[in-house]
């Protein structure tokens, strides 16, 4: 299984490599090519405007079956990633009922950058930042730029 | 039981009476002793006794009629032949046990029993010896005893060698004779008479208390096995109606979300494999889950039931080892009314619990909701949700097609050594 995985993998790695989404750097792990290390930049016009956020990719055994695995390592102040060391974000498309074996890492890494320009607080792992995210805009965007400028650096 | 062995001894019973002792440590010439054992004593009728109990008395010839010819036997001493015991004022003495005693004479056998019966109320046991040295009584069944019935007697009868029983005969008749008074060890003074005692073995006899453990025992074990077979045959039930209701397609344990299903083999080779097209009815130019491109009339592709077409090298595995679930639309690849080879007990608890749960959420029976209720306030409900780790509570508003396993599959976690044999021996709670 894990060889068609790889095969698959190193596919997709390729694709990305040959053309690099904008905001986004991708540092494989030396010989692991199912562990990613990302990192994004902060989109124009958000509040993360200015930040690199690490991230971590982890691609299952069984991938293209199972969806990956993402996380963020930077702290972030965001309606979707939980506020803890593990900085996970479980939605969308990385959801193993919705996840299909034709979604690429891509749309994954497309989804994440979108989400720092747009998110979502209907579908929120930090409810009181969801809160704040529909009721009190400002505020969000003051903290969030902070945590920005503290963490992400 | 048959008697292992028999102890004779001296008992006194004293003058002026008190309770009766034995002369055992006595210094004085009367003491006496002697033991023997199988196969030189005969167990001719048990009576019922078991194993570790006691028969002892005093001997005792029995009183014959006084019209019986065999009051004239040669070996017998006439002053034995009256009753001897010690009927003083000493109640105890004459209410003492006795052991009924005589000479083995195939023709006075049956006198002697009837006679004794006649002190059945203090008789404990009889004992015939043989009148030669070296033989042993013969057993009950032999002829010489002409068919005397031992049964019909109501007390364990023995049989002992000639030697020993000519000695108890000769110190029988002593005391007899010496109606007088004896010196006992205190100086005091008494009657002696002969003690036996027959030792039937403790061996293999239980103590009281062990006894009942092991009968409580055996019982707890019997109601365990009981339970455990009936609960065995009740989950055999249920799971053939399972597998009934499976296969008239009543029941969808991939979509309930009971159950993940896996496509074995022979169903998966029946999946077409055709030359790949384009233009079918859903555009699928590239896999899916290698992504690499379709060639036309060349590449052989595995078409599911749901149109969706794969590399048999892609798909194939993934079918067979971890979902029977078309990847891209989730649509079941197994034809409709298949039976998994293997429904287990936790799958046959788990659609239970789905069906009690649509039937609660349709509104179901008060009572239902009731019982439900109370074994929710016991707590018993939650502890085997509990025992199941991995299970999936689905909800009649979301099908197992639309949530998809969110958990990981619901195989039950590696369980305990105590739970696994707990899980065999009742099976199903």
């Amino acid at each position: 299984m894990s060889g068609s995985a790889l095969k698959r993998i190193t596919r997709e790695f390729a694709e990305i490599s040959a053309n690099p989404l904008e905001g986004v750097v991708i540092f494989p792990i030396d010989a692991d090519m199912f562990k990613w290390n990302i990192e994004l930049t902060g989109p124009k016009d958000s509040p993360y405007e200015g930040g690199r956020f690490r991230l971590n990719l982890t691609l299952p055994e069984t991938y293209p079956f199972k969806p990956p695995v993402l996380s963020f390592a930077t702290k972030i102040y965001h309606p979707n990633v939980s506020n803890d060391d593990k900085g996970s974000m479980c939605l969308g498309i990385l959801r193993s009922d919705a996840w299909k074996p034709s979604c690429k890492i891509v749309a994954v890494l497309e989804m994440a950058r979108g989400l720092l320009l747009e998110p979502n607080p209907e579908d929120a792992v930090e409810n009181s930042i969801a809160m704040e995210y529909k009721n009190n805009r400002a505020n969000f965007d003051r903290i969030a730029r902070e945590w920005t400028r503290s963490y992400a650096k | 039981m048959s008697a292992e062995t028999l102890r004779a001894s001296i008992l006194i019973f004293p003058n002026p009476p008190t309770s009766p002792r034995f002369s055992e440590a006595a210094t004085s010439n009367n003491t006496f002793g002697l033991s023997l054992s199988r196969p030189f004593i005969t167990t001719l009728f048990t009576a019922g006794h078991n194993s570790g109990d006691s028969i002892a008395g005093v001997l005792h010839f029995p009183d014959l009629p006084s019209t019986s010819t065999c009051r004239n036997i040669s070996t017998l001493p006439s002053t034995s032949l009256h009753d001897d015991l010690p009927k003083s004022n000493f109640t105890s003495v004459a209410l003492f046990p006795v052991i009924g005693f005589a000479p083995w004479t195939p023709r006075c056998n049956k006198e002697w029993l009837d006679a004794a019966r006649d002190d059945r109320s203090v008789l404990d046991g009889f004992v015939f010896y043989s009148t030669n040295h070296t033989s042993t009584i013969p057993r009950h069944d032999h002829p010489y005893w002409n068919g005397i019935k031992f049964r019909d007697y109501g007390f364990p009868i023995y049989g002992m060698r000639g030697r020993e029983g000519q000695l108890l005969m000769n110190k029988y008749t002593e005391f007899a004779e010496q109606q007088s008074i004896l010196p006992d060890i205190n100086n005091a003074t008494g009657r002696a008479r002969v003690f036996l005692e027959f030792d039937t073995g403790r061996g293999a006899r239980l103590p009281g208390l062990w006894l009942f453990l092991l009968i409580v025992l055996g019982v707890l074990v019997a109601a365990i096995v009981a339970i455990s077979c009936s609960m065995h045959l009740l989950q055999w039930r249920r799971r053939r109606s399972l597998r009934n209701r499976v296969a008239r397609g009543e029941v969808d344990l991939e979509q309930l979300g009971i159950k993940r299903l896996l496509v074995p083999r022979k169903i998966l080779d029946k999946l077409p494999l055709k030359p790949y097209q384009t233009g079918g009815t859903i555009e699928q130019p590239a896999c899916s889950i290698c992504l690499e491109d379709f060639v036309p009339t060349t590449t052989t592709v595995r078409v599911l039931p749901c149109n969706h077409q794969y590399h048999p090298a892609c798909i194939d595995g993934f079918l067979e080892q971890q979902s029977s679930l078309c990847p891209l639309c989730k649509a079941s690849v197994l034809p409709k009314g298949y039976v998994p080879p293997h429904l287990t007990n936790a799958t046959v608890r788990r659609e239970r619990e789905v069906r009690r749960q649509r039937r609660r959420e349709m509104g179901g029976g008060r009572i239902h909701r009731a019982w439900t209720r109370m074994w929710k306030n016991i707590g018993w409900g939650r502890g085997r949700e509990g025992m199941e780790g991995t299970e999936l509570r689905p909800t009649i508003t979301q099908t197992g097609r639309q949530r998809g396993f969110e958990r990981p599959e619901p195989t039950p976690s590696e369980p305990g050594k105590f739970r696994k044999v707990m899980r065999f021996v009742f099976p199903g709670y």
